[in-house]
């Protein structure tokens, strides 16, 4: 692996030489470099690629996005994704996923409001991205992070597997995070 | 006004001259890329951000992304204050700023989104449409978004009877001719040329040549600009 500076629109090799990879494009038989970043070349496959230092945010799937409810629906509940975990930049296309009732928890959901409610801060992942955004939300690590009292609004306390206020001193159910209530810091 | 004495210009430079040029590469922290550009008189700083999703949704094209510019005149640029919001010509500006980049960006890797460019030119010294193609070019490239090419521009114009390089603002208010070019430097392609003002068909085609090179050097300082940014730090 060689390590070297290129810029947009410079050229980098021949398609006899290379196979096309990441970040590059092939005209007339030469390959070019489409951003400013370390050419790398895999000897192996015969490959270049371009690295970039921050590139677009293009969900793909398995990526970890954090996200806020914006609608239940009787079958799935739609979120507005803020963000992908572990990028600085905001994502890039598409900023609304769906979460099918069946990928809320492990198991068996029988009304997708007993699990998440509007306007809850949600991890999940990306399961498909065409034609159109799916999450899911199964898994420990997966599931709310952060839920206000439907009647006070004060943010909710964890309490075993279930949520409590203590202001109105209310129960309500969440599909929870394993890391409820502390998770800002990893974003 | 004499523009041409003795085989110089108003300012002491030759016709085939630019000004002393500067660019630095991304100098925006909350962009995603961006660039300062000074050209002679003029100081443009341009940010780059996205690719995002657009909005409002019914602006989105399922097959590509759109580049959406806009060019503002700060009110203190030029010395008659100028009245503040978009004009007849920052919106023409704005436009074909934006089909110049269109033409370079990748924009079918982007479906639904858009990628906004925003330049702002805080002091004006006539040629800020080609100073503000050359910032935004950098700061695209700053913003990792992949291109075909740079776009490199520069303006010629015809004074006092004769094709001038890199118009300044006595040349360009008295001259001739002003016609602006902005090329892609690997291919040569022309992105924008604008002409107001008269040349006759050898005058153009000598302008065109002219304004060509010159992009070519406006090319390499832009290179240099990101060069120094990414092996800098």
């Amino acid at each position: 692996m060689k390590k070297r500076l290129v810029l947009p629109g410079e050229m980098i090799g021949t398609s006899e030489e290379f196979l096309p990879g990441e970040g590059t494009f092939e005209e007339n038989g030469k390959i070019f470099s489409k951003n400013v970043g370390t050419l790398e070349i895999n000897e192996k496959e015969r490959t270049v690629n371009v690295k970039t230092v921050n590139p677009p945010v293009v969900l793909k799937t398995g990526d970890i996005v954090v996200g806020t409810i914006r609608d239940v629906k009787s079958m799935m509940a739609i979120v507005d994704i803020e963000k992908a975990v572990g990028k600085n930049r905001r994502i890039t296309g598409e900023s609304t996923g769906a979460i099918h009732i069946s990928k809320i928890a492990s198991g068996y959901v029988k009304d997708v409001g007993s699990e998440c409610r509007m306007n809850d801060i949600i991890r999940a992942k990306v399961i498909q991205t065409e034609p159109s955004l799916q999450l899911s939300m199964v898994g420990p690590e997966f599931g709310v992070l952060r839920a206000v009292c439907e009647k006070c609004r004060m943010p909710l306390e964890k309490d075993g597997n279930k949520l409590f206020c203590k202001h109105c001193e209310r129960t309500e159910t969440r599909k929870i995070a394993n890391d409820y209530g502390t998770a800002e810091q990893k974003l | 006004m004499e523009l041409i004495k003795d085989g110089k210009r108003i300012d002491g430079r030759s016709f085939d001259e630019l000004r002393p040029i500067k660019i630095e590469a991304g100098v925006l922290k909350r962009a995603d890329g961006s660039a300062y550009v000074e050209w002679g008189g003029n100081k443009v700083l341009a940010a780059v951000y996205g690719p995002r999703e657009a909005q409002p949704r019914h602006i989105q094209n399922p097959t590509k992304a759109i580049v959406s510019c806009r060019y503002n005149m700060a009110a203190f640029s030029v010395s008659d204050r100028k009245r503040q919001g978009p004009d007849r010509r920052s919106v023409e500006i704005s436009k074909i700023v934006s089909e110049a980049l269109d033409r370079v960006i990748f924009t079918e890797q982007f479906p639904r989104a858009t990628i906004d460019v925003y330049m702002e030119v805080l002091q004006a010294d006539a040629g800020t449409r080609c100073t503000c193609l050359t910032a935004a070019s950098v700061a695209l490239a700053d913003a990792g978004i992949p291109m075909r090419d740079f776009v490199s521009a520069c303006a010629v114009g015809k004074v006092d009877g004769q094709i001038v390089l890199d118009l300044g603002k006595e040349e360009d208010n008295l001259g001739e001719a002003d016609l602006p070019i902005a090329i892609m430097p690997r291919t040569g392609e022309i992105l924008l040329l604008q002409m107001d003002g008269h040349l006759t068909m050898e005058e153009f085609n000598k302008a065109v040549t002219l304004g060509m090179n010159a992009c070519m050097k406006i090319y390499e300082m832009q290179k240099e600009a990101l060069m120094k940014k990414y092996t800098g730090d």
